[in-house]
């Protein structure tokens, strides 16, 4: 069972997440086109505007309070400003959800049996600390999603789906770890719910994993990082 | 008088078929509800979950999707006030995942109008009570 978990059923997981992440990336630039613009074709206020945020020179900088001002401006465009705890959540949700399983021990000794080489590890002690974190951040979500009005008013059985999706790997991870009823139970788990994770990202709505990174950074409008050069097509 | 009106499904459909990113949009949403906040109506209606912007493009254009097109003149209707009365599409509604959401909203009033459903300006309003 165990050999058959982290041999076929990886493969066959890690393939269906790659193909599946090739097609969505493949979808998105099929629904979005190169679009530049054209600063010359455009009036002469707009452009300099244009030109002004590129380059964001509306504040002149003459002392540091100039510069802690126009850094409170900055951040008061965006998530963190507005929303400093949310951002403050999620960010360290998010960046736990990706690095995590990188730096886990046991993850390493099967990558380096398998293709000859590991990533630097955390100790054990630290992973399982950010674990439980992540599993307390798991359920600030889940909660949210119930209680919060505005997110419960549009919350499908999907969203859970996808929130459950990312979080029992993690607990079962924790509850094997602390050899919590059956070890052997929870390993089997907690492997079955990781491979099942890669294979939902394509098509739940976890796909906002490689959706975000291309939507920010490709697609041009005012939340862009960079200068983004699509935009989307009207009608395909 | 009203003339009897009857949906047309297949062209409903066919519509939604056309656009495909605005069902792309639809599949990547995660209702994180973070978009709440970037519009007015949303802030100036006492904070009112029908008036945020992932709520109106989910309950309008995703119910014709999730329904295939397959809806009721009533359940048009209902999307009359959400569509034309709860959103401007001023375009200030921000989406941390890059999500257009004016286009999925003018989707679904392109097809509401297709149906003989769109905003009545004859109509008297009663005046709000502040």
């Amino acid at each position: 069972m165990y050999d058959f978990l982290i041999g076929p059923m990886l493969a066959f997981s890690l393939v269906v997440f790659v193909a599946g992440v090739w097609y969505r990336v493949h979808q998105f630039f099929s629904l979005s086109k190169e679009s530049k613009i054209d600063l010359s074709c455009l009036p002469k206020i707009i452009s300099d505007s244009i030109d002004n945020r590129e380059k964001d020179e509306y504040i002149r900088i003459n002392s540091a309070t100039d510069l802690l001002l126009k850094w409170k401006l900055r951040l008061k465009r965006t998530f963190l400003g507005k929303h400093p705890f949310f951002s403050a959540v999620t960010i360290i949700f998010h960046s736990i959800l990706i690095l995590l399983p990188i730096v886990t021990v046991g993850h390493n000794v099967l990558l380096d049996d398998y293709f000859g080489f590991s990533f630097p590890t955390l100790s054990e002690s630290s992973v399982d600390q950010l674990t439980l974190l992540f599993i307390v951040l798991f359920f600030f979500f889940f909660l949210r999603r119930i209680f919060s009005a505005r997110v419960r008013s549009v919350t499908t059985y999907r969203d859970y789906i996808a929130l459950l999706a990312t979080g029992l790997p993690f607990i079962t991870g924790y509850l094997a770890y602390h050899q919590v009823f059956s070890y052997d139970i929870m390993l089997y788990l907690h492997i079955i719910c990781g491979e099942l994770m890669l294979i939902a990202i394509p098509f739940t709505k976890l796909v906002h994993m490689p959706f975000f990174i291309l939507s920010r950074f490709f697609i041009r409008y005012e939340l862009t990082f960079g200068s983004g050069t699509r935009k989307w097509v009207e009608n395909s | 008088m009203k003339a009897v009106q009857s949906v047309d499904s297949k062209s409903i459909r066919k519509m939604l078929d056309q656009n495909k990113n605005t069902e792309f949009f639809l599949s990547v949403c995660v209702s994180c509800g973070m978009c709440a906040d970037s519009c007015f109506l949303y802030v100036n209606n006492n904070k009112d979950p029908s008036y945020m912007p992932s709520y109106k493009a989910v309950h309008s254009l995703g119910r014709l999707y999730r329904k295939k097109g397959k809806v009721s003149l009533k359940e048009l209707e209902d999307m009359k006030d959400l569509i034309w009365n709860k959103c401007v599409l001023c375009t200030r509604c921000y989406c941390p995942v890059g999500i257009s959401i004016p286009s999925m909203i003018a989707q679904a009033r392109s097809i509401c109008r297709s149906q003989g459903i769109c905003r009545e300006y004859d109509q008297v309003e009663q005046p709000k009570q502040l």
